[in-house]
């Protein structure tokens, strides 16, 4: 078993190849070898650890990901999300941007591209108004600079 | 103070004039320092945001998966929502390493947006320059123009046409590694010499290593020492060599041994398909004595007459289809780690390229980073080009003329099914197999549904 301590101080005991799926936890266990000591995840909240063993939890077993992938070249680019994963997702945006913020500390690049891909679909053929709603984004554009953009790109909003 | 100085000399209008002239001014200024306060206020607001608190690198990552699931998506609509997303899509080249011109109406637009930002042709990988103008008919085996494409044609043709020329003068990409034109939909092909080919490759193109050019009639004048692939479809062979020959006015065809007008010291395959040779004295078989390649590369013709009295051997395509007089040669390769296996034994219909290429086609997703494919069918030649076109990144293509057990073995299997409603084509059904640890394109309920029909017909779709 493995000890890990959150941020706000709460202990998880987790199975070895349950959290084995985060590279960055399986490379410190083969660089420290076997501890007691509990590993500070300082970026990560209790209720964000629970979601991403959970969703460890539902994966193991499963083969990991070759380490050596490059994540901006290599993938899946398309939007499809497997429908445990998107379940999984249906969360409010703030726990969502938490698992995917946690998802990049820990490197589980697949829950990183789920939760990636869950923000794109979320995006996907809105205005760039309705992005702003959507996100709670205000325009910060001087009314000269948005001027400009919109005479820019006055085709790709008629879309 | 200054009313004293302001009334000097001046009438009581005038004065008042003086004095509304300057609270105007006043007022001008005090709002533009407010509205530039409210806009710092508003940028300090969106750094809070919880998805502005997310890493540059992810967000940029966020924009990619946006990118990349249309073809045609502009990455510029991310520059609209605030002045943090401007900056992050200015600073992704993933985001402007490729360019996709495949459906009006606004590919002009997007295309002169995309080339107005000269720096990002720096990171520019591939243009695909095309227009998805209709649907392939199996029963007429031709090309339906959907009504839009055909209003597009008929209003902006020449517009439009004048748009690419310009895109293609002014191309000057050092990066670029993939050029796929397809001038056919703009009927480029004509005797006229304004539709010569421009100075497209006037600019520079060191990195080029895959050139597909179909109904392109002359050959641009430039130096492909990288080129690795060269896909030409629907070629004009005595055009074509008359422009190569250009500068070799005493070189006469076909009696030309040893000059080799064109050289290409790092190719690997050469196809050139559906070329007008009937009424031409000039075969591609002329146009390969110009060139000069590695004895390993691979040469395939592909022509419906050319040789039909010929004592070449052929090879035919589907049973069912017309006997496709060809010659071809291809050399596989099995040493390597395979992508991507597609094999054609459950299509529903006819058993043909056309139908191979369909399901290829469908599984284009699948084949975004796909580097290695083997095809498993027993009756197909006329294909690389058209893979080149789907697949950019493929380098090998291996055909078996095996039902595939054992370059699947280990694979798990997806199901791809297309229906065209309304239409003589009435759906797609194929397999395709993946490695294990390949992303799964799983089925829509659509495609489901369809699948489920297919089964209920007792068709075998679903057998592992």
């Amino acid at each position: 078993m493995v000890l890990l301590l959150t941020s706000d101080n709460e202990m998880f005991s987790v199975a070895e190849d349950v959290i084995k799926r985060s590279a960055y936890i399986k490379n410190m266990l083969e660089d420290v070898g076997e501890s007691d000591l509990p590993i500070p995840l300082p970026n990560v909240e209790s209720n964000v650890l629970v979601k991403i063993l959970e969703y460890c939890e539902h994966y193991r077993g499963e083969p990991l990901p070759a380490s050596d992938v490059d994540p901006a070249e290599i993938g899946d680019r398309s939007l499809d999300i497997a429908d445990w994963d998107q379940k999984y997702m249906a969360v409010d945006q703030e726990m969502l941007f938490e698992i995917i913020l946690a998802a990049n500390y820990l490197d589980i690049k697949s829950l990183l591209d789920v939760g990636c891909k869950t923000v794109a679909k979320m995006m996907k053929g809105k205005s760039s108004e309705e992005i702003r709603t959507l996100f709670n984004i205000a325009n910060d554009f001087t009314p000269e600079e948005e001027a400009q953009i919109r005479k820019e790109n006055a085709w790709a909003e008629c879309r | 103070m200054n009313e004293t100085h302001l009334g000097e000399g001046l009438s009581i209008l005038e004065l008042l004039d003086a004095l509304k002239r300057k609270i105007h001014l006043d007022i001008l200024r005090h709002e533009s320092t407010v509205q530039e306060l409210a806009r710092l206020l508003r940028s300090k607001y969106n750094a809070a945001r919880i998805i502005n608190t997310l890493p540059w690198e992810i967000l940029s990552y966020i924009f990619t998966f946006v990118q990349s699931d249309s073809d045609v998506f502009p990455p510029l609509l991310r520059l609209h929502v605030c002045s943090h997303w401007r900056h992050v899509a200015l600073s992704t080249p993933a985001l402007w390493s490729h360019l996709f011109l495949p459906k009006p109406p606004h590919q002009e637009a997007y295309g002169k947006r995309f080339l107005a930002r000269r720096w990002r042709l720096q990171v520019l990988y591939t243009v695909y320059l095309n227009v998805d103008n209709g649907v392939f008919d199996y029963h007429t085996r031709s090309v339906r123009l959907s009504p839009f494409f055909q209003q597009l044609k008929t209003e902006h043709s020449k517009r439009l046409k004048e748009f690419i020329w310009d895109l293609l003068v002014d191309m000057d990409s050092p990066s670029l590694e993939y050029l796929s034109l397809d001038l056919s939909p703009w009927n480029f092909v004509s005797t006229d010499s304004q539709q010569s080919l421009p100075a497209i490759f006037g600019g520079s193109l060191p990195a080029l290593k895959r050139l597909s050019l179909s109904d392109v009639i002359t050959w641009p004048s430039h130096r492909f020492d990288c080129l690795t692939h060269l896909w030409l479809h629907r070629l004009d062979v005595g055009s074509f060599l008359r422009e190569i020959l250009e500068p070799w006015p005493s070189v006469e065809l076909p009696a030309s041994p040893g000059c080799t007008a064109l050289t290409f010291p790092r190719l690997q395959h050469i196809e050139i398909n559906d070329f007008e040779a009937n009424q031409d004295i000039w075969t591609p078989h002329h146009l390969l004595q110009l060139m000069s390649f590695p004895k390993t590369c691979i040469v395939q013709l592909t022509s419906d007459g050319i040789f039909r009295d010929s004592s070449i051997p052929t090879l035919r395509y589907g049973s069912g289809d017309p006997v496709l007089p060809t010659t071809a040669v291809f050399r596989a390769v099995v040493n390597r780690t395979t992508d991507l296996v597609v094999v054609q034994e459950n299509a529903i219909h006819i058993r043909s390229p056309g139908a191979l290429i369909m399901t290829i086609s469908l599984s284009r997703r699948l084949l975004l980073n796909t580097t290695r494919l083997v095809v498993c069918t027993p009756e197909v030649v006329d294909l690389w080009g058209s893979i080149t076109v789907i697949a950019p990144k493929v380098e090998e293509v291996v055909f078996t003329n095996t039902s595939g057990s054992e370059v699947k073995s280990g694979f798990n299997w997806v199901i791809i099914v297309e229906a065209i409603k309304g239409g003589a084509f009435v759906g797609s059904l194929a397999r395709v197999y993946l490695p294990p640890m390949a992303p799964i394109t799983r089925l829509k309920a659509a495609e489901r549904a369809l699948a489920k029909e297919f089964e209920s017909k007792g068709e075998n779709v679903i057998e592992a």
